[in-house]
């Protein structure tokens, strides 16, 4: 679409984004033309109701979680090479490229004569690099968590504390698993703690 | 006619080579995870009710070794081994049908080896108690030392379930 | 407080949402030292960034895509991928026109491959969600009485509703001018159009969310 400079003004200075001698200038032409005051108060009026209405910014739900997970990511990725400092012209800037190149060149080259006797490395089973610590986020007021590995039990370890305890009238004896394993149990031979399998 | 038929029989095999792709790879099983939900009490182990059973000589000398987890009696309340899946979430319920403990759990990134790094999710009682990331490994599973019940407390344990052999 | 055997050391810590001592809120000229210090690899600043810039970014994303879970992962994605891109992003820009930029990206990836919810299909009856605690999901709400909040509630909805019928490119030209106030050259900026685009959508959409509008516009 081509829209008319003074058009363009106009759209500007109906969104109030005309500033300094411009702006100056556009309220001395749009003086006495009443119509366009009136498209700016209608403008303004409802940038007002939607202002109003419709927030611009919310917190995400659980925001320090939304946080430590971006981190996190961020920390799964390579590192975000520094920017380096500008400096002036240096004669390595200009050769230390071509020599790279030329070092690819020649790697490709070799590469290709010795394809058939390099061993292949399988990258794919390679684990990625990640984090120790996890993340640990709890929701609910009063409720705490503790990580920790542990070494004696060969587990990873979480404590929940301030967690509220299950009624002592709730009832589990009746769970799926344990109907399972007492069908199993009629199956001669076998021992019922041993079919848990545990961790 | 030959080449009709060759035509025919070109699409036919492409539809033959399309068809797997248009199932959803996100729903491809990647692994199996388990989730377990003791009884740990340093009072009368039967308050867990009768019908509880009894937890391996192993895995109470396991978890007598960690401090934090150790308590005299420990009884196995309910299990429930659900699919990991590469880009869905899965919920176990081991106390099904109750829903006290639930435990919501996706894949993050493919399992390398014996290896799974987790989105996991505790709820009890139907309210989100703990978000975490979580590996696993093979022979080291998460424990999670949870509420208190009966004179004890839960423990939910997490673990890659083992590869099912044949003809067992 | 949650404890780990490994807390990070570099992240400014503080109550939630809290920024890092001596960064204020929406000064452009703090942006710009913070965003240089990320660019060094300063996790804690880029960190700043975020907890500046989320609610803006979750605002904008969710008034375009209406699905709070999705606005929750896609705002995270447009931290993870602005980030990634830190070494490209050139002072000339303010900061947080460059974030939307990215979310601008972000959303339309994914409009154009969205995947199918989960939630009722491998695991029937399980996730539902009149079986879950309303109060998990509770998101902090303001100090207004009760009746304010109830009409403001409602308009929004209309406006919402309005916002639904109209396209994507109309309903984020509105959503970038008249709800975070971007002014036409930065909305240019973010949607990769001309000046004259943008006004030109802005025109259309708000004609016709006036007429959707109408009743609730003409009384106030």
């Amino acid at each position: 679409m081509n829209t008319n400079p003074d058009e363009t003004k106009l759209a500007l200075w109906l969104e109030d984004e005309l500033k300094g001698e411009e702006l100056a200038a556009f309220e001395q032409w749009v003086a006495g033309q009443p119509e366009h005051h009136a498209a700016r108060e209608e403008a303004r009026r409802w940038r007002s109701m939607m202002a109003a209405a419709v927030p611009a910014s919310e917190e995400p739900p659980y925001p320090e979680f939304f946080n430590h997970r971006v981190t996190r990511a961020i920390r799964e990725e390579p590192p975000v090479p520094a920017v380096p400092a500008k400096r002036g012209f240096h004669w390595q800037s200009f050769f230390m490229p071509l020599a790279a190149c030329a070092g690819m060149v020649l790697a490709f080259w070799l590469g290709g004569k010795n394809a058939s006797l390099t061993p292949e490395i399988d990258v794919a089973g390679a684990p990625r690099a990640i984090p120790v610590e996890p993340i640990l986020y709890t929701p609910e007021k009063g409720v705490d968590a503790e990580w920790f590995t542990s070494s004696k039990a060969s587990a990873t370890v979480i404590v929940l504390n301030g967690v509220a305890a299950i009624p002592d009238a709730t009832d589990f004896s009746e769970t799926a698993f344990l109907r399972e394993l007492r069908e199993m149990d009629a199956t001669a031979g076998m021992n019922p703690g041993n079919q848990a399998m545990e961790p | 006619m030959k080449r009709r038929a060759c035509i025919i029989a070109c699409l036919a095999a492409a539809c033959a080579c399309l068809a797997p792709a248009a199932e959803d790879p996100g729903k491809t099983e990647i692994g199996k995870i388990r989730v377990t939900v003791y009884h740990a009490t340093d009072g009368d182990p039967q308050a867990a009710g009768g019908k509880a059973q009894p937890v391996s000589k192993e895995t109470a000398e396991r978890l007598r070794r960690e401090e934090r987890l150790r308590f005299k009696h420990y009884r196995l309340l309910g299990s429930d081994t659900q699919p990991l899946l590469r880009s869905y979430e899965s919920w176990a319920e081991p106390l099904k049908p109750s829903g006290e403990v639930m435990v919501r759990f996706e894949a993050q990134g493919q399992p390398a080896g014996q290896s799974a790094m987790l989105d996991l999710e505790l709820w009890l009682a139907r309210k989100k108690i703990i978000k975490t990331d979580a590996r696993l490994q093979g022979d080291r599973p998460l424990f999670m030392l949870g509420p208190e019940w009966r004179g004890g407390r839960l423990i939910i344990a997490v673990a890659l379930a083992p590869e099912s052999k044949p003809g067992s | 407080m949650n404890n780990s055997s490994n807390e990070p050391s570099n992240v400014p810590r503080g109550s939630a949402g809290s920024l890092a001592a001596g960064v204020s809120i929406e000064d452009p000229d703090d942006d710009f030292g913070l965003v240089a210090r990320a660019r060094q690899g300063d996790l804690g600043s880029y960190d700043a960034l975020v907890t500046r810039h989320r609610g803006r970014i979750y605002a904008m994303i969710r008034n375009m895509i209406h699905q709070e879970a999705d606005a929750w992962d896609l705002s995270q994605e447009v931290f993870i991928k602005a980030w990634q891109a830190l070494p490209r992003f050139e002072a000339k820009a303010r900061f947080s026109t460059w974030l939307y930029r990215i979310a601008h990206n972000v959303v339309y990836d994914w409009t154009r491959k969205r995947r199918i919810e989960s939630a009722g299909e491998l695991n029937d009856g399980i996730f539902e969600r009149e079986r879950i605690d309303a109060a998990s999901f509770t998101t902090p709400s303001g100090g207004d009485s009760p009746d304010d909040t109830m009409a403001r509630g409602e308009l929004r909805a209309r406006i919402e509703a309005a916002l639904a019928k109209i396209s994507p490119e109309h309903r984020e030209a509105v959503l970038l001018k008249d709800v975070q106030g971007l002014s036409y050259k930065e909305i240019a900026e973010v949607m990769a159009c001309s000046i004259g685009t943008v006004m030109s959508r802005l025109y259309y959409a708000r004609q016709k969310l006036q007429t959707l509008l109408k009743d609730e516009y003409e009384s106030r």
